[in-house]
């Protein structure tokens, strides 16, 4: 027992004074939910400034001042356009649809005659297009301001007009929260498990071959499943550390989020964030053991880097998989290591709840992974060293 | 004492000719693109070393003294032939005869990461010592080898006489009865070399605990000043033993050089063959 934790201590000291082990591990786990959740945010946001704006750009307004009347009572600003709107909506230099009123407007609605309004935009101006919304709605409800009075004028009651009204129920169960964005970070978070505990994994098999010091370490009289274990427990420790700091960059992370919508969407709790552990902590160890595993036998450090590279990108394919299958998952995903973390933290994402059978599972396929390579890396270890 | 009885060790060496026409590349993208070939890199070495002497094995480069010591070391399995360390058979990969050998191997293997008294303390766990009694032997080969200031640096930025003095205390801190040396003065100085000359004529003596030391070299003056017992080994066999002086008698020879090469190279040499794989 002494000796397994000598062996522990020692790699873990040797992983931890490593730069290379050290940087990676920190970047993986710290950057990545801030850097995608401030993306996500700054998007988000931009689509809903469009909606607050409040200004109007227009030309012509002085030949409609009802219209302006309406549109200043409704908190909105009048500006008037430049004369190259076209050309500047095309360039990007304005970021807003621009309300065309064309000079015999009031003229026509005096009279009762039928008049266009036009909103002109460019689509490959996505800001403009962003404010077509907003800007129809305020004309809509110019239009229906303008048809109430008019039939009031007549007598008849609007009442007659709005007999039906229609409104949507969401079918969500009620804790569910909406995830758009967020769906991509399980796959960050995969990522960093495998990337981070990588170098660790590398430098204590292929690592110490290459620097020659693995052959002394055969002198001594530890057998292979001491060091099998030991080796793959320090490297295990820098995995599930990993998984600690990704987890817990989540909460700072929420306050880099400037969009409301956004904010509401990813509530990321204390109970979320142990469900995540108890998810991600097992597979974390299970894929340290696969690492050691696979970089056993590689006489040198960049043999081995290569190796497990190749591995490690089979992670966001194996997350793509559920594209395939839209709708219900079909059940054999709980068996799929990878792809069942995945499932299992969308769905703890979403606000529901897990399934006690789905995480048995996959804690059973995990160790069932963690016992095979263990026992590998076991009857391999002398081995390599003797040809 | 290690006696080794006509050990035998063969490699199979994968050759992987370069792709230099459209012969080549058919030939790499069929089954035949690996030639193998059988090098014998020990082919019949015997010797025995006794307690409380040096027993210098003395050979050219590749001559097979590298791998006779790992299979001594218990790192390799021997095609044909036995090992016996202290009355136990020694069985590659196994650890029953390692906690009675120290072996100090050619690549030194520190943790660059560590410091020199870590290096040594975890050699120490590993081969059960208590805390107390690894404390106190720390500081013994420290002071025996002259390298108390290295103790809490890094290795990393150590020199070859110091990476060699960390390895050698690093093997020692079990006080083992048996000490292997794979070409301890590669790359040392003068006054390093003899500081190890001094240490292990110490270790040999009844105060330094009477060792069984074996040591391998291709230096005719190592042999000269400090074997009591030499192993010539050729062609990986050994093809002459005995003291300095027997040899010279031996080979009809006063200069102990001339006298390794007329027993070395006695027979028409093959071309030289890398003993490592």
């Amino acid at each position: 027992m002494n000796v397994l934790f000598a062996i522990v201590r020692k790699e873990l000291k040797d992983a931890l004074r490593d730069r290379r082990t050290l940087m990676t591990a920190l970047f993986s786990s710290l950057l990545g939910a801030p850097l995608i959740l401030l993306v996500f945010s700054t998007v988000l946001s931009q689509v809903e400034s469009q909606e607050d704006k409040r200004i109007v750009l227009a030309v012509g307004m002085q030949h409609a001042p009802q219209l302006e009347n309406f549109i200043l009572r409704q908190g909105y600003q009048i500006k008037p356009a430049p004369t190259d709107y076209e050309a500047k909506s095309r360039s990007k230099e304005i970021d807003q649809p621009v309300l065309i009123v064309p000079n015999d407007f009031e003229e026509k609605i005096m009279h009762g005659d039928k008049v266009s309004l036009e909103v002109a935009y460019d689509t490959s101006n996505r800001n403009a297009e962003f404010g077509v919304r907003p800007l129809r709605r305020l004309l809509d409800a110019y239009v229906q301001e303008t048809m109430v009075l008019n039939l009031t004028m007549r007598g008849i009651s609007t009442e007659l007009l709005q007999l039906v009204d229609i409104k949507e129920r969401y079918l969500q169960k009620a804790e569910e929260r909406k995830t758009s964005v967020t769906e991509m970070l399980p796959m960050m978070v995969l990522m960093a498990i495998v990337v981070g505990g990588m170098y660790a994994a590398i430098d204590t098999t292929a690592g110490e071959r290459e620097r020659g010091s693995l052959e002394p370490l055969m002198m001594n009289p530890v057998n292979g499943w001491q060091l099998a274990v030991g080796k793959w427990s320090a490297v295990a420790l820098v995995s599930m550390g990993v998984v600690v700091l990704t987890i817990g960059s989540f909460f700072p992370s929420q306050w880099l989020i400037k969009n409301d919508t956004l904010r509401a969407e990813f509530q990321f709790g204390i109970k979320d964030a142990i469900w995540f552990l108890i998810v991600l902590l097992p597979l974390a160890a299970s894929v340290a053991a696969m690492q050691i595993a696979v970089a056993l036998d590689c006489k040198s450090y960049k043999e081995a880097q290569v190796r497990n590279q190749i591995v490690s990108m089979f992670i966001p394919f194996v997350s793509l998989i559920p594209i395939m299958f839209p709708g219900r998952e079909p059940s054999w995903f709980q068996w799929i290591p990878v792809l069942a973390q995945n499932q299992m933290m969308n769905q703890v994402l979403k606000g529901e709840a897990l399934n006690t059978v789905a995480v048995a599972i996959a804690l059973v396929v995990c160790v069932v992974m963690t016992g095979g390579s263990l026992a590998y890396i076991a009857q391999k270890m002398r081995k390599v060293v003797m040809n | 004492m290690i006696i080794v009885n006509e050990l035998y060790k063969k490699f199979i060496r994968h050759d992987k000719p370069g792709v230099k026409n459209w012969a080549d590349l058919r030939r790499l993208m069929t089954a035949r693109q690996k030639q193998a070939q059988v090098v014998q890199a020990v082919n019949g070495v015997s010797f025995t070393a006794q307690d409380g002497q040096i027993t210098g094995l003395l050979g050219a480069n590749g001559a097979g003294k590298t791998t006779t010591l790992r299979m001594v070391a218990a790192l390799l399995k021997p095609d044909a032939g036995n090992v016996v360390v202290d009355g136990d058979e020694v069985r590659a990969g196994e650890s029953s005869t390692q906690s009675h050998m120290g072996v100090l191997s050619d690549a030194r293997g520190l943790y660059p990461r560590l410091t020199a008294r870590e290096n040594i303390h975890y050699y120490a766990v590993l081969h059960g010592m208590s805390a107390e009694l690894t404390a106190q032997r720390t500081e013994q080969l420290a002071e025996w080898l002259d390298m108390r200031h290295l103790l809490d640096r890094r290795t990393d930025g150590f020199s070859q006489g110091e990476r060699m003095k960390t390895a050698l205390a690093r093997a020692l801190v079990h006080d083992p009865r048996n000490i292997i040396l794979d070409e301890p003065t590669n790359g040392l100085d003068v006054v390093a070399t003899r500081a190890l000359r001094e240490f292990l004529r110490w270790l040999r003596s009844p105060e330094g605990g009477s060792k069984c030391i074996v040591f391998s070299t291709h230096i005719m003056q190592e042999v000269e000043r400090l074997c009591d017992d030499v192993v010539i080994v050729a062609q990986g066999r050994h093809v002459a033993r005995g003291t300095v002086d027997a040899l010279m008698e031996q080979a009809k020879q006063t200069n102990f050089e001339d006298a390794f090469v007329s027993l070395a190279f006695l027979e028409q040499r093959t071309p030289s063959l890398e003993e490592r794989s």
